[in-house]
């Protein structure tokens, strides 16, 4: 029925089960929220701006803790003892938006180990780990260049480096393309394709819509604290009201395709189109075989 | 600021194994101090410059600027040290006097200033060839290894990186006012001025906390603990021509009787 009937037959890898939160100048960030990460899916978290979004993010990772309700890993509640949060956090790794905040050591190298440092792993392994993250996030000609001296460009990929080396089961993605020119968020998105097909677990935040449309399998749209939306993007895209109460917007794909439709250009009955490659199909069989039963004549 | 931590990564010297680089400073340095003659502390100032310049490669006037400043220390106090006031005139090489008091220099006040310029200026020069060539990141390690708390290390580190939070955002605070006349005549730029620092306080805890959560994230506990890379030795040659120089300052100190002052 949707991507997480797929993984139903497992645990959800996270959960939140009426996790409210309010912060102590009286804001309710987060109200009555429950939902769940299947493993292995690619999750967007969709919102205005205030919505909430920061704040659950917060609480995935055990930073911040819900004043009612629970977090559950895998099925088991999440304990505030120093021994889980250990856990927790080498299980759920989070790219903050601001790599600035992020960002502590002298050079690159020394901050990428400093997650796998904490888990108190073996030097080599550390090592290893550091390499690979470099490797996989293409930095690794940026090695020994102090953190300061880096663009921004740069240390977004030092700071999801970071994240990657201590190998957590999920990652998350605080608004991961935000100031990034367009062929850095292309490099981003094959990044977060990579891990995917690797096994890895992403949540992502993002007001890039278009973004968001093509890359999710599953989406929940958040408004003032509670989940007011959730479903497959071709669901939330589509449903109008969703998208104007909660300041979102329809991706492009979608609006050319609704465009088409209405104009009569394409047949009716087709399935929204997930990304351009299945809408210029969609085009180019109309150009072939117009479709004929709608013309006036 | 932000030069000397960029000249402290990228100089041809940088590949030179910190623990050498310090100590070899620091003896230099001690020797400097301790020097009773003023040739051995001029020999360092020249070997050392040489150094700086010609194999470091950092630009000679990017190395006389960082001179510069201690440099305006050392002479305010070798003229304090070289003239004396009285009113009683002395044997005094040349004077001026001023109402019922003479200021003037004598012989052994002009050697005592000489001797602490040179002793002074050689000293800086070993600092600047530690300070330029070797990124704080390399000293904090071996300050680690010297068993130097890992508190006081952490801090240094934590500080460092906060020079450069704090100056950049400072820096787009300025450019902002500055866009909209903020800094148009003395009057509004004194007031911007106030605004810019309280707002960078407040921008400055907001930034800390922060990092604080992006280092819990990544399961700080106590100690800001990262994996350093041990560098290649120091070339052989490098080693011996470190201890040919300490060697030669400490003979010349010790070798007097031979009529050199």
């Amino acid at each position: 029925m949707n991507a997480l009937s797929l993984a139903c037959h497992q645990t959800p890898i996270l959960s939140l089960d009426g996790v409210s939160y309010t912060y102590p100048d009286g804001t309710r960030a987060l109200n009555q929220i429950s939902l769940e990460i299947p493993r292995g899916s690619k999750i967007a978290v969709l919102g205005a701006n205030g919505a909430g979004k920061s704040t659950l993010f917060l609480h995935l990772n055990g930073i911040l803790k819900p004043q009612q309700g629970q977090i559950l890993l895998e099925g088991r509640p999440v304990k505030y003892s120093r021994s889980f949060l250990g856990e927790l956090r080498s299980q759920v790794g989070i790219v903050f938006q601001d790599p600035d905040s992020q960002l502590f050591a002298m050079n690159v190298f020394e901050d990428i180990s400093f997650g796998p440092m904490n888990m108190k792993l073996p030097r080599p392994e550390v090592k290893d780990r550091v390499e690979r993250a470099m490797e996989i996030t293409r930095i690794t000609s940026l090695k020994n260049k102090p953190t300061g001296h880096l663009s921004y460009g740069e240390k977004k990929r030092v700071a999801i480096a970071g994240v990657l080396a201590m190998e957590p089961a999920v990652v998350i993605l605080d608004e991961p393309t935000a100031f990034l020119d367009p062929r850095l968020v292309d490099e981003m998105v094959v990044l977060f394709e990579k891990l995917h097909s690797a096994g890895q677990t992403l949540i992502m935040s993002t007001h890039d819509m278009d973004l968001a449309y093509r890359w999710a399998d599953y989406c929940y749209v958040l408004n003032h604290g509670t989940v007011v939306a959730r479903g497959r993007p071709e669901d939330i895209f589509t449903a109008h009201s969703v998208l104007k109460e909660n300041n979102l917007q329809q991706p492009w794909v979608l609006k050319v395709f609704s465009g088409l439709l209405s104009s009569g250009l394409i047949g009716e009955g087709l399935e929204a189109p997930r990304n351009e490659e299945q809408l210029f199909h969609y085009i180019k069989k109309a150009a072939i075989a117009p479709v004929t039963e709608n013309r006036p004549d | 600021m932000n030069g000397l931590h960029s000249y402290a990564y990228f100089n041809q010297w940088r590949t030179i194994h910190p623990r050498d680089k310090l100590a070899f400073a620091l003896v230099s340095m001690v020797l400097c101090v301790f020097s009773p003659l003023i040739i051995p502390p001029l020999l360092a100032l020249l070997i050392c410059t040489f150094i700086i310049v010609a194999q470091a490669k950092i630009p000679a006037g990017i190395y006389l600027k960082f001179f510069t400043v201690p440099l305006g220390f050392i002479i305010i106090g070798a003229l304090s040290v070289a003239l004396s006031i009285t009113s009683a005139p002395s044997l005094f090489l040349w004077d001026i006097s001023v109402g019922p008091y003479t200021v003037g220099m004598t012989g052994p006040g002009l050697h005592h200033a000489m001797l602490l310029t040179a002793k002074s200026s050689g000293a800086v020069a070993c600092l600047l060839l530690l300070a330029l060539t070797t990124p704080i990141e390399d000293l904090a390690w071996q300050l680690e290894r010297c068993r130097i708390p890992y508190l006081f290390i952490e801090l240094i580190t934590l500080v460092f990186r906060f020079i450069f939070v704090f100056w950049e955002q400072a820096l787009g605070i300025h450019t902002a006012q500055a866009a909209r006349l903020g800094h148009v005549d003395v009057k509004t730029g004194l007031r911007s001025l106030a605004f810019l620092a309280s707002s960078l306080f407040l921008n400055v805890i907001h930034r800390s906390n922060a990092l604080y959560n992006g280092l819990v994230s990544r399961n700080y506990s106590d100690s800001l603990r990262v994996l350093k890379e041990e560098p290649p030795a120091t070339p052989t040659m490098t080693v011996v021509g470190f201890l040919a120089v300490d060697a030669l300052l400490l003979g010349l100190i010790f070798y007097r009787g031979s009529g050199l002052i």
